[in-house]
């Protein structure tokens, strides 16, 4: 994790480098061509706003930069940001240095930036509406009406119990408002404290992260996965009787089992198996439906010895 | 009433005895297969890799807390103490970790990680009692961890007893389960670790089992191999040259003199330290000598009402209280609870 952040900012650091050599060419333009001012001469108001705006600025496309992959929609971005900053700069260079009035370029400096700045800007979001469109595609039944990324789950790209419990809230008030059941399944593996043991912590994240993947492609579009924690995943399933949730349960514990996932070193074949456990949602809070699939997974796992 | 207190093998906080390849090591390897960064995990731990790696080096208690407060704080996972708890036990800690397996039921389970505690479990002290149906273990810090770090300890210990349980019996036995503190906001990590015999703002920290449970055997009882294991874990705490912390044993001697007038000078003499010194070696461990004591008295309270079966003025009069509401006032100040939820909770 950490090398990929810093080969990223290494690639993105052209732009920062170019930026800042053109920054300090005008600068030094600048002070060949005018003289600087005394202290009382400054305006401090002014000073002070310019600064700021060429600070946040630059701070929008360090952002940018850290956060996003290489591509059209960055490079776009980058390069609006970066016109931006740098006639930012130029408007801050004014504070500092009286410039006689015969120079012209200084000016065009200043102003010539924004127009490109502001189109490219325009490109880069459309297109990034584009992308989050095609993005949020992708996060059909790991997530619903809303994203919140700081309730993702920490080891797998699902929603963890704060989501879950957040999202069952919704679901409840929905399915009391159309009259539609809620419907949800817990997928427990049986023994994963023994598959800790024996593969160590790194392969049991794996084998949770593979499996997060295989109840996905199980899941119907208008379901939502999370992970409860460990080894226990929730399945919301909105507009679901009992019965087709059952038969749903049950093909989620065929897939597990029958999921051949291989250990990295030994390359032998995992074996795995689920406890479910189904109920609906009442009119209750979330924690009593908790404690009720809670429970159903005790159950189910009593019948297993 | 002992005069004074053997001062050999005894540990502080400061005491450099845990192999750093032991449960610090299980640690670090947790933290790092997770993507923490070393440098970052090891920061203010005085401990780098190859140390760890060498299996020579030995680190304090304090070295082992600060290590914990790096993990909670980089890597901000609520599983990490599960997670950590479930490899504990037996773990890779010489002939202590092996006695486990030629063990065939529970009790000597038991047994022997509170015989072992200063290899099993250096920085919280396994101390048991039981009644004619139950078996109580309670897990106290030794070395002065805040109320996070216990908690995490707890929470690890806890795992770890069970886990491996879970794992030499085959079977899942019905523990259950009282924290002293509120129901996290991680509750679902007491659900799935746990179970649903979980509950919250007890007295005490503790794990209780039926006793049919831990006395059924799971295996025939080796009669050499089990000897021989044990005979080498007893020479491995000899060869560790610390046996309790320095806080179990002011603990011990407040829990032996509790009927006495015991005061901080009292204890000071039969340490043969000043009340200067006893003072600050307390303060050193994050705690005061009214709190030692308010624990000892808690526990004998909790000890007397369910081994004992002492009513609640006969608790009282035990611990020397004459008027009730001040012990009543007392109770409340140990325990956060009036003594009636302890008589209330008559079903254990």
């Amino acid at each position: 994790m950490y090398n990929t952040l810093t080969k990223k900012v290494f690639f993105h650091s052209a732009y920062l480098y170019g930026l800042a050599i053109a920054i300090a060419a005008g600068i030094f333009f600048s002070y060949l061509m005018g003289e600087v001012k005394e202290w009382h001469q400054l305006n401090l108001l002014d000073v002070f706003s310019e600064g700021a705006m060429t600070v946040l600025a630059s701070f929008w496309l360090l952002l940018v930069l850290r956060s996003r992959p290489g591509g059209r929609v960055t490079q776009l971005l980058a390069i609006g940001l970066s016109c931006i900053i740098f006639s930012w700069s130029m408007d801050l260079t004014d504070e500092f240095i009286r410039l006689p009035d015969s120079v012209v370029w200084h000016t065009w400096l200043e102003s010539l930036p924004i127009p490109f700045a502001l189109t490219a800007l325009s490109i880069g979001i459309y297109h990034w509406h584009k992308e989050e469109l095609a993005i949020s595609a992708q996060m059909v039944k790991r997530e619903r009406d809303f994203r919140e990324y700081r309730l993702f789950d920490k080891l797998i790209p699902i929603g963890g119990a704060v989501y879950l419990r957040k999202q069952l809230g919704i679901l409840i008030k929905e399915s009391q408002k159309n009259q539609k059941p809620l419907a949800l399944i817990a997928v427990d593996l049986d023994n994963f404290n023994y598959i800790n043991r024996k593969y160590g912590i790194a392969e049991g994240d794996n084998i949770l992260r593979a499996l997060c993947q295989l109840l996905l492609l199980n899941l119907r579009e208008q379901d939502v996965l999370c992970r409860l924690a460990g080894d226990r995943f929730v399945v919301l399933l909105p507009d679901t009787h009992q019965g087709v949730a059952e038969s749903l349960a049950e093909e989620l514990k065929a897939a597990v089992n029958s999921f051949a996932y291989k250990d990295r070193h030994s390359t032998e074949r995992v074996f795995l198996s689920a406890s479910t456990a189904v109920t609906l949602a009442g009119t209750e809070d979330s924690d009593s439906v908790f404690k009720r699939l809670n429970i159903g997974v005790l159950v189910a796992k009593q019948e297993l010895v | 009433m002992k005069n004074t207190v053997q001062k050999n093998s005894v540990y502080e906080a400061d005491t450099e005895f845990i192999p750093a390849h032991y449960q610090p090591a299980l640690l670090v390897d947790l933290a790092l297969s997770r993507g923490v960064d070393s440098r970052d995990l090891l920061r203010g731990v005085r401990l780098n890799l190859e140390q760890i790696k060498s299996a020579q080096k030995v680190i304090s208690a304090e070295q082992f807390l600060t290590l914990i407060q790096n993990t909670q704080k980089l890597l901000k996972a609520d599983d990490t103490s599960f997670l950590y708890g479930q490899m504990l036990l037996p773990g890779l800690f010489g002939a202590c970790s092996q006695a486990f397996q030629q063990m065939s039921n529970c009790r000597q389970v038991i047994d022997h990680l509170c015989d072992y505690q200063a290899i099993l479990s250096p920085l919280l002290s396994s101390r048991r009692f039981e009644n004619e149906d139950y078996v109580f273990i309670y897990w106290q810090d030794c070395t002065g961890a805040n109320t996070e770090q216990l908690k995490f300890l707890i929470e690890s210990q806890m795992t770890a007893l069970v886990s491996m349980s879970d794992w030499l019996t085959g079977e899942k036995l019905p523990w259950q389960y009282h924290f002293s503190y509120a129901q996290p906001d991680y509750i679902e990590q007491y659900w799935v670790n746990f179970g649903e015999e979980i509950s919250f703002n007890r007295q005490m920290s503790m794990l209780l089992i039926a006793k049919a449970h831990i006395e059924r055997n799971w295996s025939n009882e080796t009669m050499v191999g089990g000897e021989a294991v044990l005979n080498a874990s007893r020479m491995q705490l000899s060869q560790l040259g610390v046996r309790t912390s320095f806080l179990d044993q002011v603990y011990d001697y407040l829990i032996q003199n509790i009927r006495q007038q015991i005061n901080l000078d009292r204890l000071s003499e039969a340490f043969l330290l000043s009340p200067a010194t006893m003072k600050r070696k307390l303060k050193k461990h994050n705690t005061s000598f009214q709190q030692q004591l308010d624990l000892a008295r808690r526990n004998t309270a909790i000890y007397l009402f369910h081994v004992e079966g002492y009513s609640y003025p006969q608790i009282a009069d035990y611990l020397q209280f004459n008027d009730m509401n001040n012990f009543r006032r007392s109770f409340k100040r140990w325990t956060g609870f009036s003594p009636s939820t302890l008589f209330n909770e008559l079903s254990v």
